[in-house]
């Protein structure tokens, strides 16, 4: 307090210029925050954008680039808006501050001009740096939008790694007989989506994997019967009621058999021949040219030398922990996780 | 796709050398459809499409022309048209017989032929769809031949051995090209997962399904080729004996003959193995793969071909046999006169004028592969090419001795004429080989011509066996006690 003369003196001069420029100050203030809400307001609007856009890239081609800045171009205005808000609040108090040190000023109460002028220009340095900070966030945010068409134009976000989540576990054997030993551990534990991948078929694993036998046989049998049948009712049908063709007297109804089976025969082959082709499509759901299992690298070589066993997600079973333990339990020569991309 | 381990019992050997491993076959096989072509394959190509070029050239001037431009005519009605087209079809059945009946007897040294085989089969029976379809006289009505309504309102005769024909074929024809393909399937999957091309990962991609190997698939899968074995074993029986339909339910001396269809399907078998061989012994030289085509395999295969040729062989004189214990002149007189120009002489006491095309397919079919006793020849790679050589030219024959010398000289000495082909019948003829061959260089080239898939389950090491502890096997039993390799 010693130096309280010093100190009003000091701001008195500061104050004494300024006081009378309260307003001034209030006004600049004011001014600031205007700025700053404009800059919020584009900062905002531009944001929008940018998340439009990445949200309508998504549905075509996702990249997490897009994404991403989209991401960034919306937090930048939110950003500007709260800094927007923050500098219009400051310019509020600087305004009062000065009203406040104007009226003390003209009352003579030194002590509290001063006081409620410092407050105003604390408030008004508020309002200033909080413009400052809402223009940034602008600049961010036309930053990022700019990220964002870049990404969505030339896709450049394809080398960025993709998000991602996982999808199966892949352990590798280097012997049928590992796979085999591996495939009962795993058949026991009860897991029921998983399934064992060889380049060729490996003889023992349909035990090992606790499968049932294949219906395929069935499918078979019954596209071969309709062949059969249709066969005999297209012969009767052409040649016998449609339009009779009597040639060398042979008769064409049941009399006429023998000259039928030739027919019949190819007819029962031929479509056994298709039910057996769709019928393996059918049960193998094959032709499915996607897969999360050929994200993996090393499953390229599931049609050269080495053996897998894949585990999926999906199973009930399923736990990151627990069946990674599992796997590693069975001796593979590693496991992985093989993560699938997301959309 | 059978129990892999050779039985040393009676002296079987492993079919591969010692020591082979997945990767090894992986890597010889695809290697051919991932590297540059070697010259031999450009040497063999080009020519190929130059007679590719004269089929297309041949066929366009006949369907511009009529049938006319053949040699056929009174009483050859028949000539080399069907022959040609009896010959293609029979060599396709080997294919069949390599990739099915083989199967089912479990004969594991199949896996190193079958696919080439079985993609002979399917160009051959192309090659051999062309004949027919041209001999119609008018091509753009063929689609009479199937039963699909016209503007007639009539339908096929089903009673016609031609008719039957036409389902064999085409049966024959599409279930090839499916066996074929499921067969190719994880072999597909083996050159997608080895692309380093985008171009060459989409096409191998689409082609391969999807597969991924997983036994879940395997399961089905061997059932569907187990399937496709089954019904592929009766059909190939049948599409032979169907051709041979044609003849034997016919009147004519020669041709009506209750032998003809077991006599025509070992024929198949016997040119389908000739013309295997033929092409493998190129290729395996061209490309370098006498590892998977061992001499052991074309030993085998020689062996085959000696057992067929000794049924036509019996065949040939049965029918010689029949004629004359049948007492029937005119047949007697289509086996002495016609073919054989021997004990029957016409008025001006000449023999039949084509007697030398049986001569041909008797020293051909039948005196050429007697080499195949011995196990020197069988395992000489130029004895066997020339004699495979031979037998192909004299299957030809046999067909044209069946089908020509049964009709220049029969009932009426009126009606006789003779057969000489014309340019155009040798230029079509020469010309299909140019569709065989081109398709078959592509095939070698980007498809892979050795069963993968087939050739490792058949592996010493292939399977998990508990059963037998052989003192032969090197592989380790039981990887659980194998220690695991680091990861990368």
């Amino acid at each position: 307090m010693a130096d309280e003369k010093d100190q009003p003196r000091k701001k008195g001069t500061l104050i004494g210029v300024g006081a009378p420029s309260a307003d001034e100050i209030a006004a600049d203030a004011a001014e600031k925050a205007k700025a700053a809400a404009d800059e919020a307001k584009a900062a905002e609007r531009i944001a929008e954008r940018a998340a439009r856009e990445a949200a309508d890239d998504e549905k075509h081609v996702p990249t997490k680039a897009t994404a991403k800045a989209a991401d960034e171009a919306e937090d930048a205005a939110e950003e500007a808006e709260l800094d927007a808000s923050a500098a219009k609040a400051a310019a509020e108090v600087a305004k009062s501050a000065a009203k406040k040190a104007a009226k003390a000023s003209f009352e003579g109460d030194e002590a509290h001009a001063k006081e409620e002028a410092e407050k105003a220009v604390a408030a008004a340095d508020r309002a200033k740096k909080a413009a400052k900070a809402a223009s940034d966030a602008k600049e961010q945010a036309v930053a990022a939008q700019k990220k964002a068409d870049h990404a969505r134009m030339t896709h450049e976000g394809e080398g960025d790694e993709p998000e991602k989540r996982p999808a199966l576990y892949l352990a590798q054997y280097e012997t049928p007989e590992a796979l085999a030993e591996a495939a009962k551990k795993v058949r026991d534990a009860g897991y029921e989506k998983w399934d064992c991948h060889t380049p060729y078929p490996v003889h023992g694993l349909d035990d090992a994997m606790g499968l049932k036998p294949t219906k395929l046989g069935f499918v078979s049998f019954i596209a071969g019967m309709t062949g059969l049948v249709s066969a005999v009712l297209m012969i009767q049908y052409m040649n016998n009621w449609d339009y009779p063709v009597i040639i060398g007297g042979k008769p064409n109804g049941i009399g006429g058999f023998p000259a039928m089976v030739p027919i019949m025969f190819e007819l029962t082959i031929l479509l056994t021949g298709f039910g057996t082709l769709f019928g393996l499509f059918h049960f193998t759901k094959l032709p499915r040219h996607h897969h999360p299992i050929f994200e993996s690298d090393r499953f390229e070589a599931s049609t050269d030398d080495k053996f897998f066993i894949s585990i999926e997600v999906g199973d009930e079973k399923f736990d990151m922990k627990k069946t990674r333990a599992l796997l590693e339990s069975t001796h593979p020569s590693f496991v992985e996780l093989v993560e699938e991309e997301v959309g | 796709m059978s129990a892999a381990a050779p039985i040393h019992e009676i002296g079987e050997r492993s079919l591969l050398p010692e020591g082979t491993t997945f990767n090894d076959i992986t890597e010889s096989v695809c290697r051919v459809t991932e590297t540059k072509a070697p010259r031999g394959w450009w040497i063999l190509f080009l020519p190929s499409l130059g007679l590719l070029g004269l089929m297309v050239a041949c066929i366009g001037y006949l369907v511009t022309m009529g049938v006319g431009v053949w040699g056929n005519n009174s009483p050859n009605y028949w000539a080399w048209d069907i022959t040609n087209f009896v010959w293609w079809i029979g060599i396709g059945h080997a294919g069949t017989l390599i990739s099915a009946i083989l199967f089912l007897f479990r004969q594991n040294w199949r896996t190193s032929i079958n696919r080439f085989a079985e993609a002979m089969t399917v160009f051959a029976v192309l090659c051999a769809a062309i004949f027919p379809a041209l001999h119609t006289g008018r091509p753009w009505f063929d689609y009479y031949l199937f039963p699909i309504p016209n503007q007639m309102a009539m339908w096929p005769n089903f009673k016609s051995p031609l008719m039957w024909d036409v389902f064999a074929v085409n049966t024959y024809l599409t279930i090839s090209v499916i066996f074929w393909f499921v067969g190719l399937i994880p072999d597909l999957a083996t050159l997608r997962d080895r692309s380093k091309s985008l171009l060459r990962k989409r096409i191998y991609g689409a082609l391969a399904l999807g597969w991924r190997g997983s036994h879940r698939h395997w399961q089905h899968y061997e059932r569907a080729y187990l399937i496709f074995a089954a019904i592929s074993t009766p059909l190939v029986l049948s599409v032979h004996s169907v051709v041979s339909f044609d003849f034997a339910t016919s009147v004519m001396p020669g041709w009506h003959t209750t032998i003809f269809p077991p006599y025509f399907v070992a024929g198949a078998v016997f040119s389908g193995f000739a013309l295997v061989l033929t092409l493998m012994l190129i290729v395996r030289t061209v490309f370098g793969l006498q590892n998977l085509v061992t001499l052991k395999h074309l030993d085998l295969m020689n062996k085959f071909m000696l057992g067929t040729g000794i049924m036509v062989g019996y065949a040939y004189s049965m029918e010689f046999f029949i004629a004359w214990y049948s007492g029937n002149p005119y047949e007697s007189w289509v086996f002495f006169h016609n073919r054989l120009g021997f004990g029957y002489l016409d008025q001006q006491g000449n023999w039949g004028p084509l007697w030398w095309s049986y001569w041909a397919m008797v020293s051909c079919n039948v005196i050429s592969p007697q080499l195949f006793w011995f196990k020197r020849f069988r395992t000489s790679i130029p004895v066997m090419f020339v004699i495979t050589i031979f037998i192909n030219i004299g299957m030809w024959f046999e067909r044209f001795v069946i089908i020509v010398t049964s009709l220049y000289r029969d009932f009426l000495p009126g009606s006789w004429g003779s057969f000489e082909a014309t340019w155009i019948d040798i230029c079509l003829y020469l010309g299909t080989f140019g569709l065989f061959l081109t398709l078959f260089l592509l095939f070698v080239r980007w498809i892979p011509m050795f069963a993968i898939a087939e050739i490792k389950a058949v592996l010493p090491h292939a399977h998990p066996h508990a059963h037998h502890d052989d003192e032969h096997e090197h592989e380790p039993h039981h990887g659980a006690e194998t220690a695991p390799a680091p990861a990368e």
